[in-house]
Formats: C-alpha cells, structure tokens, sequence
C-alpha cells in the first residue's frame, strides 16, 4: 500500500491528522539534574514546559508530537479526532515575478474535557485534581504551552485502510504562527505558515544590522577609524570587506576596534564623517553564481535550515540552464532577505517555493519543456464537472520590456543610477490593429553589471514572448487519482472552454501555478497558466547525429533538429524553436 | 423478540470502588479503558495477563448483568477478554468464557445477574492490547418492545460519501468522507414508575456521555453499539392514560 495506491482506489476513506511539535523538557521532575520539588520550587509538580519549569537552568527541551485527526485512528495512534477542519491557503509560484505567495493553513478543534493521558502530564498520578474534570484540552495545552511560535505543525492527509500505514499518508510542514481560542463555542484555531516565512522582510534582513560607530570625526581623506563602543569590532564585525558611512562605501581591514580604510570604492564620493555615524559592514557579492547567493541569503540571514534545501539540485539546474548568471551585488544597508530574492527572481528568471510534499525549497529555472513529465488532462478523464473556469489577465500584458542594469553606485536606487537599458519591444501588439496601447514593463536589476548584456537581452525577451498576450488562468478541480500532478508541474489541458478559430479544443501546454486540497484526500482545486514557452526546443545535436527521420523518438525529445522551410518535419512534426 | 438494551452503569466508575490494574504504559494509564472516550486506550506494561479491578468494601457487594467493550487490538493480537468476580480476591469466577473478538464490532454481552464484592476484567494478550473502552455492571431493558420506526443499529448505517464525475460525465473515484450510524429510541406508553425508576437516572448520564445499545439480545446478539445522543433530548411528554412517550436520537459506532 502507499499513498499513491489508496488514493485511487474506490472507496478510499481520506483521513486528516494534524501534529504540532512542542517543547517538552526531557528530565523528570526533581530527579537530577532537575532540582524542582514541591513546596520549595512550587507548590505541585511541573508540566515539563519551560512555562511551568521550576529550574529553569536545567531545562532541557526535546519535541513532544500532539496529535489530531478528524476520524477516529487506530489506538496506537494516540490521536484525538478533534479536528473539524482544515483550511489551506497552498503555495503559489508566480514565475518571473518573485517568490509568489506562501503557503499557510489553518486548522480548527473542537476543545473538550481530556485526562491528560497521552504522557501529555508526566506526572497524572501525582495530581491532587482529576484533570478530566477541570478545565479543558486546548485551555490546558495554552496555558502550558505559551511559546509555541514557530515550533513545527505537520498535516498528514491520507487514507485508512484495514491496517493502518503511515506509508498511506503525504506530509506537509509548516511552523506555527499563531493559536486563538478556545471561543465561546469552544473552537480553536491554529494557524501556520511555510518555511519560507522565516524570509520575511521583517524577520530576515542582509547584511545584519551593524551597531557600531565613529569614535571620533573623520576627514575625506582619513584612512583610520575606530568603532565604538570599545570591543564592537571583534563581536560584529569581519577582518576585512567593505562598511558604508553614510553615503560611502570604503573597503577596511580591521585590528580590534580599530579600521584601516580604503574610501569612496563602487563609484562613491570620500566626504567627512562625524562622531556617531553608523558603521555599517556591507554585504559584496562579485561573480557568484545564482544557487550560491540564494543558499546564502536563506540560511545565513534568514535562518533557514539547511536540511530544507537540496543544494546539489539547485546546483545541476544552474549548471544546465543558468550558468552564465554571475551575479554582482553591493548592499550597503540591511535589506529584506524577502525582497533580494524577489528581485533575484525577476532578473534571473527562476523562481523558488516550499514544497510541502516533499519539505523542500524548491529551485527551477524558467525553461523550455526538457525531460519533464508532462501529464495530459481533458474533459473525460480527468476534470471534475463544472469546476472549468477560464479567465484572462489583461493587467499583466507587456508590450515593451525595459531591462535597466548595472547600477552605477550602491547607494542610489533612482532609476538614472543605472549605466545601461536594453529595451525589447513587439510594436506590433501596440498598433491599433492590435491592442492599440503599449504598455511597458521597467525591470530594475541591481545583480547585474555591464558582463551581462546577453541575461539583459534574455530576460527582456523572454518576458516578452511570456506576457506579449493577456496571460490566461485556468482553474480546474480534479479527483484524488490525478493528484501526482503538483505546483510546477507542466500539464497539456485540453477543455471546451478554450478554443481554437474552428470551435475546436487546442491541447495547451500550461504550468501548474498554485494545488488546493479542496476537499482533503478526495479533490484538488488546481490553477493553471500558460507557460513561458510552447513550441518544440532542443540542444544543439553532436556531429554525427542520425536525420531526422531516422532518429528515435526519445532522442528527438533532447536534440533539435533542422526543419524544412515550410515549417514541420516530413512525418509532420512541428520544428524546432530557438531561444 | 427481546427488548432493546441499554448498558451505562460501569462498576468502574463507581464512587465506592477502588481501581488497581497491571501498571500501564506511560500515556495509556488503565483510567483511559472506562472515561467514556474511546480515543483514549490502556495497554498493560508488558504482554502476557493484565487486569483491571475493581474493590469494594467489606461487606460491600455489587452487582451486574452486562458487559460491553468498543475498541481494542485484541482482535489483531489474538488476545482474551474475560470478566470475572470474587468474594476473596483470591478465588475468581469467569461470568463468561474469555474469548477473542473475531472483529471490531462492538460487543455487548448479557448474563444473570451476580452480585460480588470483587470484580475485574482480565486480557490476556501477547503483545499487549490496546483497550479503548469497557463497561459492567447492571444494565436495563426498555420497558416496551422496538417501535415502529425503530433501526436496528447495525442497519443504520450513516454514510457520507463523495464522487468525483467528470466534465464529460464519466465516473472518476469516490471516497468515504464518514461512516458510522444514526439512529433514535421513541419510547411510547411507558410508565411513571418506570420512568422515574429507570429511565431518568440513565438519562442524566445521556446527558454526559455515551452507553452502549444492544438492541436484540436474542435473535441478534452481536448487533451492538457504542452510542451518545444527539441534538436535544426531549422530555416525557404524558400521552395516554397517565402513560408518558418521548424519543432521543442518537450517533454512533457499530465496529
């Protein structure tokens, strides 16, 4: 059995579990190292949560899984079917134009009277009360459990099966953000993001903040400084890289406190500086590849964990598609990690998401269609009635894309800082036969400098082909068996409900933005939208390549051959395209 | 036909007993086999003979006619489930033959009555089982037969399904989003003594937790139910020559 079977199989009976990982400290109370003990440290025993710890120093927390379902499971589950619903807001990427929005869910309990069994009190037989008796679940679990922030929450939605199997499950994390309740009603509602929410602006910042400062006024032509308050230097600072000072970015060598400076680097101006001015190190990135700045950015300033991350994936996509992306970056004040790899992005055409299915940041450049398993979707077999609905968005349509690049210095982010434009436009579209407006799309891009005229060229181009028509976005809902298809995965959609000039239904190569569990383990709400490239792409072949006619079809798939003039191969294929 | 049964009283939960038991596992306390939440279980500390007891004092004795048991691992571990009694705690008396439940439905089971000081139920099991929820003591019968308009529980099967149909109309999967029964107990033409008597204290404990329903003891012994009520209960209404009629509804399990 596996997930995969059970939920195509009729009758499958889907089964929601919630688990929440809280702190739970791992000693026993008053057994040493613990030296709580009643009537000294408290009045009763702890309930092994640092809120309610008597000795705080030796608190030693470990995780301790609660669990709920909204079916009963099996006994040796230990789970309370408290669960009334589920609510998922899922991940959507938005390729080309940022991280997309994160995912987050939101799951609501009915509140009860419980015994504390479940090991959830250590300490049950000691108790002067009957817990079953006083007070409720949740009402207990808060007042315990006050730091539950950022602590793991993991849906597991699956299917009961005569023996039970954890392997009939898919699981997904999140982390806490919030708990409200118990309401008069005696509902709760917890509430959880993505990972990726550790990236937020306002959580995640690069460079870090610095907090030291001159200890004195500098001249414009002064190569010393020393930083302020005495020891400021070897707590924050580096031995060497580049600070700015107000407006100037200098490069520095560092011995304790004290700076040995090198002024007005990137295109600054050296000035005077005073007493108090902030010191602030600045983050340099030169020549780095795109895998490399984003690993950085989330792990070392948004403190994702690295276990989240498959670098060598993210490795073998740069090498096959985004190799020559060398990345140049000077950033001289703390900037949300959110918003650099939003910018990152847009200029690099990749886009990154948590995946829940698999816990993973995933990384994926822009591509032409290259090995992907590309799952056919249509009418008959596979989309569920009246859940087609097709709409166009005319807001996003471009007729001229503006790459403006290669800033001229880092502290200035007006538009005339930048040194060179690359603009790609398709007059056409903006003649009155046609949409009869332009509309013109400005991508400022900080990362690159004047070594990346063809990314220039690529990423105005390609955004171009991609928005040049009203992008159309198709929501669909399909049955539990078709649930392999997942969020950036290509499908090929054949519906009524988009037509070719003869009435006929065009089978259109679209990208799953965006998978809802709308009705969890039974149906799943998908949406849709055309993808960056459709046509036939393929690398350039070896020499000695078979023609056309002669090669198989699994080589066809990889290699571009070169067509005739009248455009399709002999059999009556399409030619290859060039990006 | 017999009459349908009711089994709430548990001699577990009696304010004059005191419970011993095989030390359970950390999380699974034996408390957790007779609180009225099936999710909640006990598993003895190690395979083989457990127990759950319940004393009384001298000269105290108690007495019971019904034992039921709703969700447990006996049937997958090949495990035995007994009840048994003493006047000594030494000497113990099987009410019934232990025995291995072939599945998961509920049972329920009727015996004459007996009175004894001492009681408990006794698993073997290797590897130990987990019990959900067990009930003894004195149980009732309704004091009139079935009504029309009565489901056996078994029968009353309540289940929520969803289909997946196609754009095109083609049959795409199904999944069984709840099962369980719904059912109700319409009393007609019942007595004021009865009412009083037997009706009130167990409708109290309705009130609060579930029971167990046999609904034919004789022709259909193993068509039991684990039960609580839903919606409002009503109350007695006199009907007829000082005969009073109500109905509760009710949600449950059979397995």
């Amino acid at each position: 059995m596996s997930y995969a079977t059970e939920r195509e199989r009729l009758g499958r009976q889907p089964v929601t579990v919630v688990e929440m990982d809280l702190d739970f400290c791992s000693h026993t109370y008053g057994v040493a190292p613990c030296t709580a003990s009643v009537g000294v440290t408290g009045t009763q025993k702890c309930f092994n949560t640092r809120k309610t710890c008597q000795d705080s120093a030796n608190y030693d927390p470990v995780a301790k899984t609660y669990r709920f379902s909204n079916l009963p499971l099996p006994l040796a589950q230990g789970s309370i079917a408290s669960l009334v619903s589920m609510s998922q807001a899922p991940t959507k990427i938005d390729p080309g134009n940022g991280l997309g929005l994160r995912a987050s869910v939101t799951v609501t309990f009915q509140d009860h009277p419980f015994s504390d069994t479940f090991g959830i009190d250590k300490y049950l037989a000691d108790r002067s009360y009957a817990p079953l008796g006083q007070g409720t679940y949740w009402g207990k679990l808060i007042a315990r459990n006050p730091y539950y922030q950022g602590r793991v929450l993991r849906i597991r939605t699956g299917y009961l099966t005569d023996t039970f199997d954890w392997a009939n499950f898919e699981s997904r994390s999140y982390v806490i953000e919030r708990i409200e309740g118990p309401d008069a009603s005696g509902r709760v509602k917890v509430t959880a993001k993505d990972v990726l929410k550790l990236a937020d602006d306002k959580r995640a910042q690069c460079p870090l903040a610095s907090t030291g400062k001159l200890s004195a006024d500098i001249t414009d032509v002064a190569t010393t400084a020393t930083l302020v308050p005495a020891g400021i230097g070897d707590e924050e600072y580096d031995g060497s890289g580049y600070l700015s000072i107000s407006e100037e970015v200098c490069a520095f060598d560092r011995t304790a406190d004290v700076l040995t400076l090198t002024r007005a680097q990137f295109n600054t101006t050296a000035s005077e500086h005073k007493f108090g001015d902030a010191v602030q190190l600045a983050k340099v990135y030169e020549d780095e590849r795109i895998d490399d700045v984003l690993y950085e950015l989330l792990t070392d300033f948004a403190a994702v964990d690295p276990t989240w991350i498959d670098f060598p994936a993210w490795q073998l996509e740069v090498d096959r598609w985004l190799s020559s992306y060398l990345l140049t970056r000077v950033i001289v004040k703390p900037m949300g990690v959110n918003k650099l790899i939003t910018e990152l992005c847009q200029s690099c055409l990749f886009y990154a998401w948590w995946e829940q299915r698999t816990q993973l940041i995933e990384f994926r450049a822009i591509h032409p269609v290259f090995g992907d398993t590309i799952t056919d979707i249509d009418e008959t077999n596979n989309v569920i009635e009246d859940s087609v609905s097709v709409t166009e968005v005319p807001d996003d349509r471009v007729s001229q894309v503006w790459v403006i690049y290669n800033p001229f210095s880092p502290v200035a982010d007006d538009d005339v800082n930048y040194k060179q434009t690359y603009i790609t436009a398709d007059l056409e579209k903006e003649g009155d036969d046609e949409y009869g407006e332009s509309r013109i799309k400005k991508i400022m891009v900080d990362w690159f400098d004047e070594s990346n005229v063809a990314e220039a060229l690529v990423l105005g181009a390609r955004i171009l082909t991609r928005y040049k028509d009203n992008p159309q976005i198709v929501k669909i809902t399909m049955d539990a068996k078709d649930a392999l298809v997942w969020t950036g995965d290509l499908v090929y959609l054949t519906t009524k409900s988009i037509q070719n000039y003869d009435g006929s239904s065009p089978t259109q190569l679209m990208q799953v933005l965006e998978v809802n569990e709308s009705e969890p383990g039974s149906k799943f709400t998908y949406t849709l939208t055309n993808s960056f490239f459709s046509g036939r792409y393929g690398f350039i072949t070896i020499d000695a390549m078979t023609d056309y006619g002669s090669t198989s079809d699994a080589l066809k798939e990889i290699n571009g051959f070169i067509a005739p003039d009248s455009g399709v191969f002999a059999d009556g294929t399409l030619a290859y395209k060039i990006v | 036909m017999s009459k349908p049964r009711i089994g709430y009283e548990n001699l577990l939960l009696d304010t004059g007993a005191t419970i011993t038991a095989t030390t359970g596992t950390a999380g699974y306390e034996h408390a957790n086999a007779y609180d009225w939440l099936p999710a909640t279980s006990y598993l003895s500390g190690s395979s083989g003979a457990s127990y759950i007891k319940a004393s009384f004092g001298s000269g105290i004795t108690k007495a019971a006619s019904y034992f039921a048991i709703y969700n447990h691992t006996l049937t997958t571990n090949s495990g035995t489930i007994t009840l048994q009694y003493s006047s000594d705690d030494s000497s113990w008396t099987s009410v019934f033959p232990a025995f291995t439940p072939t599945n998961n439905a509920v049972i329920y089971k009727v015996f004459p009555i007996v009175s004894a000081r001492y009681w408990r139920v006794l698993i073997t099991s290797t590897p130990a089982s987990y019990i959900g929820e067990v009930s003894f003591g004195q149980d009732f019968e309704l004091e009139r037969g079935a009504r029309p308009g009565f489901m056996p529980p078994t029968l009353a099967r309540d289940t929520q399904v969803s289909n997946s149909v196609s754009q095109n109309g083609y049959f795409l999967g199904r999944s069984v989003i709840r099962s369980g029964i719904t059912g109700a107990i319409n009393l007609d033409q019942i007595t004021e003594a009865w009412a009083r008597e037997v009706w009130l204290p167990f409708i109290i404990h309705a009130e609060t937790k579930p029971f167990f329903l046999q609904w034919n003891n004789v022709e259909y012994p193993y068509e039991s139910a684990f039960v609580w009520t839903e919606g409002k209960i009503e109350s007695l209404k006199h009907a007829k020559r000082n005969l009073l009629s109500m109905g509760i509804k009710y949600r449950g399990f059979v397995e």
